[in-house]
C-alpha cells in the first residue's frame, strides 16, 4: 500500500524498469526512465526555489513530457495545475495570478504564446521545457539541457499524503474559473478503486484521450500508474478525426479507452471501425454527459467483445458511481449512472436537505475518499458546496463529515441504482466540458454596447451540443458581430464558445419579465 | 459551369474558414497546420467536412477524412482534386 501517488511510479521502477509507462507516437518512456526524468525535473525546481505546498502549471499540447512534468511536480512536493493549451491569454493569467503561480512547465511549440502569458502576468515566473526564447517568456531551462545537467537521484522532499497533488480549474458560473483541490490521498483513493474495478493490470495500455485540464485524464494517468499498466498518449490532432484516431487505438494495441460520448459517437459515424483491427480492446468507459442509446446499442453492436461501463463524477469527487452494461439495453430511455461505488455513500434528498425515498426525484449528494480538499482560496463557495453532517465547527477537513452537493437531480430506484434527470442549475455539458451557461451571458454583457445577452444549448441527432447566444445592444450604439466574436474568444474556454451568435431588437419576456429562453429556443427548433 | 480545379476548391474553403466558420477576424492562410497554428476544434472540422461536402456535390467516406488529408487548406485542396478526377 502506498501513500503518495509517485511512489507507485518508483515502485514499479523498481521491480519493472525496462517496463513501458508511457507512449506518444514513436516516443516511449519505460519506468525506470520516467522515475529517472521527473527525479531530474523535481531536482531542478528545488534548486530554482520551489517549496513544498507550491502550485506549478503545466501548459503544453499533450506530448510525452507531460508524464515527466506530472511526476517530476510531485515528486518535489508540489500540485500541478493543467493549463488548457487553447484556452485565452485573459483566462490563463487570471488562473496563474489565482493560486500564485511561479513556474509554468512547457513546450517550444507553446514558446510564443508563454511570452504573451509572462508579460501579462502580474508577477514574475519561470518557464521550463522550451529551447528557444521568442522574447521575455522567462524561460530558465529547456528539457534538453534540465535532462542534460540534474542529478536523478530522488529528492528528499518531506511529503504527506494530505499534501495537494493536482487543481483542475472549471468554469464558474460567474466568469471566474474555480480550482478543484486534490490531495494524494483523495486521488489514490479513486485510482486504487478504478485499478481494482477494472482489474487493470501490467499488460493493460491505457489510451489517455482526455486533455490533462479534463478530469477523466485522472484515471488515465493514476490508475495506469497504480496497476503498472502503459498509458498511451493520444494526441490531440486525432481525437479530431475519428479515421486516424481509430487507426491509431488498432497500432497501439489500447486495450483500455475512457473518453466521453461525443468521441465514442464519433468514432461510430466517421471511424471507419469495421476496417479496423480493434481487438485488444478490452473496456470502453465513458462518461461526462449521457449516451444517446441509439448510438450507443451501434456501438456495442460493432464491438461486442468489449466491456461498456458508464462512470459518472463530478471533477470534485472523481467516479463515484458506476454501471457496467452486461448487455444491450432494451426497454430503457436512458442507462443508469449506477450504484454509488464500494468507497463512497449517497443521499438524494430535497430542498430541505431531508432524504427521500425511491422513486423521488431530489439533488444527489456524495460522501468519499475520493473528494476534493476544496475549491482554491474560495471559502465562499466552499460552504455551499458541501452539506456538513455535523455543526460546520465540529467538523474537520476529512471527508467523513461532509457531502459534495453535486447539483445533479436523481433518483434511485429500490435496487440501489441511480438515474440521472438533469441539473438544478444552468450548468451544461458540451462535449463532455462543464460549461456555466451564466458564465457565457456574463461574457457578453461584459461587451461594452451589449444590453442583455441569453444563451442556451440545442442538441443534434448525433448528441452535439451546440451553444446559441443572442443579444440587444444599448440604445444609439452598433455592434460589429465580428467584434462579439473576437471579445469572447478572448474570454472563453474553445469549448463555451456559441456556434450561432445573432442580435435582436428584443427578447420575449416571460410574465414575470425575465428573458424567456424557452420561447427562444423553441425558436431555433423551428427554423 | 466552371470547371473546378485545385485553385477554385482552395480559394472557396478559404473563404468558408475565414469568413463563415471563423467570424472574430482571424485569417487562415492556405498552407497554414489547421490544427497547431490554428487549432481547429472537432465541431469546426465536421462543418468543414459537411460544407465541403455540398458545395463540390462530393461524398467523401469516413475512412479519408484523416490528419494525412485534412491538415492544411493547401493539402485539402490537393487530395480533393484528386478524389474529383477519380
Amino acid at each position: 500500500m502506498n501513500f503518495l501517488i509517485h511512489q507507485y511510479l518508483e515502485q514499479h521502477a523498481s521491480a519493472s524498469p525496462n517496463r513501458e509507462a508511457v507512449e506518444c507516437l514513436d516516443k516511449t518512456l519505460s519506468y525506470q526512465e520516467l522515475a529517472i526524468k521527473s527525479n531530474q525535473l523535481a531536482n531542478c525546481l528545488i534548486e530554482k526555489g520551489l517549496s513544498r505546498g507550491d502550485r506549478v502549471a503545466i501548459y503544453m499540447d499533450k506530448c510525452i513530457e507531460m508524464s515527466v512534468a506530472i511526476y517530476g511536480i510531485l515528486k518535489a512536493g508540489a500540485a500541478y495545475v493543467p493549463l488548457d493549451p487553447t484556452a485565452p491569454k485573459e483566462r490563463l493569467v487570471s488562473i496563474i495570478h489565482d493560486c500564485g503561480i511561479q513556474f509554468v512547465l512547457s513546450a517550444q511549440s507553446k514558446a510564443k504564446k508563454i511570452g504573451e502569458i509572462s508579460r501579462s502576468s502580474p508577477h514574475a515566473i519561470q518557464v521550463i521545457g522550451p529551447s528557444v526564447d521568442t522574447g521575455g517568456s522567462g524561460i530558465i531551462v529547456s528539457w534538453e539541457q534540465l535532462f542534460d545537467s540534474y542529478s536523478s537521484q530522488a529528492p528528499s522532499q518531506k511529503i504527506v499524503e494530505s499534501d495537494l497533488a493536482y487543481i483542475i480549474y472549471t468554469s464558474g458560473s460567474t466568469g471566474i474559473p474555480k480550482g478543484i483541490m486534490h490531495t494524494h490521498h483523495s486521488c489514490l483513493a479513486y485510482s486504487t478503486w478504478a485499478a481494482d474495478e477494472y482489474q487493470l493490470n501490467t499488460d493493460d495500455r491505457i489510451g489517455n484521450h482526455s486533455p490533462l485540464h479534463f478530469d477523466i485524464s485522472i484515471f488515465d494517468w493514476f490508475a495506469g500508474v497504480v496497476a503498472g499498466a502503459c498509458t498511451v498518449v493520444i494526441p490531440d490532432e486525432y481525437t479530431k478525426f475519428p479515421a486516424s484516431y481509430s487507426q491509431l487505438i488498432a497500432d497501439t494495441k489500447l486495450t483500455v479507452l475512457f473518453t466521453v460520448p461525443f468521441a465514442l459517437i464519433q468514432l461510430l459515424l466517421r471511424g471507419a471501425l469495421e476496417e479496423r483491427d480493434l481487438s485488444s480492446l478490452r473496456w470502453v468507459i465513458f462518461g461526462g454527459e449521457p449516451f444517446p442509446l441509439k448510438h450507443l446499442k451501434e456501438l456495442m453492436n460493432q464491438l461486442d467483445w468489449v466491456s461498456f461501463d458508464n462512470m459518472y463524477g463530478p471533477a470534485e469527487v472523481n467516479g463515484c458511481t458506476h454501471y457496467t452494461l452486461d448487455s444491450l439495453p432494451t426497454e430503457c430511455q436512458s442507462i443508469p449512472i449506477g450504484p454509488i461505488n464500494q468507497i463512497s455513500e449517497c443521499l438524494v434528498v430535497d430542498e430541505d436537505n431531508e432524504p427521500l425515498g425511491s422513486g423521488h426525484v431530489g439533488e444527489l449528494l456524495v460522501r468519499t475518499p475520493s473528494m476534493m480538499q476544496g475549491y482554491w482560496g474560495r471559502e465562499d463557495l466552499n460552504l455551499n458546496a458541501f452539506f456538513f453532517t455535523e455543526p460546520e465547527s465540529q467538523c474537520s477537513a476529512s471527508y467523513q463529515h461532509r457531502y459534495y452537493r453535486t447539483g445533479d437531480l436523481v433518483t434511485l430506484d429500490k435496487q440501489g441504482t441511480l438515474w440521472f434527470i438533469g441539473r438544478k442549475d444552468r450548468q451544461v455539458k458540451v462535449r463532455g466540458y462543464r460549461v456555466e451557461l451564466d458564465e457565457i451571458e456574463a461574457a457578453l454583457v461584459d461587451f461594452p454596447a451589449i444590453e442583455e445577452a441569453a444563451v442556451f444549448v440545442q442538441k443534434k441527432d448525433d448528441n452535439t451540443a451546440l451553444i446559441f447566444a443572442s443579444y440587444t445592444v444599448k440604445n444609439g450604439q452598433r455592434v460589429e458581430l465580428k467584434e462579439v466574436n473576437r471579445f469572447l474568444k478572448g474570454k472563453l474556454p474553445q469549448y463555451a464558445l456559441p456556434t450561432n451568435i445573432q442580435a435582436r431588437e428584443e427578447f420575449p419576456r416571460t410574465t414575470s419579465g425575465k428573458i424567456d429562453r424557452n420561447a427562444l429556443q423553441q425558436e431555433v427548433t423551428n427554423d | 459551369m466552371t470547371e473546378l480545379n485545385q485553385d477554385l476548391i482552395r480559394h472557396s474553403i478559404l473563404e468558408y474558414i475565414n469568413n463563415e466558420l471563423y467570424e472574430d477576424g482571424t485569417v487562415v492562410e492556405s498552407d497554414d497546420d489547421l490544427l497547431i497554428d490554428i487549432g481547429m476544434d472537432s465541431l469546426s472540422l465536421l462543418m468543414l467536412v459537411g460544407f465541403i461536402e455540398s458545395e463540390f456535390s462530393l461524398s467523401i467516406s469516413p475512412a479519408q477524412i484523416t490528419i494525412t488529408n485534412f491538415r492544411s487548406v493547401d493539402i485539402m485542396s490537393e487530395f480533393l482534386i484528386t478524389l474529383i478526377k477519380n
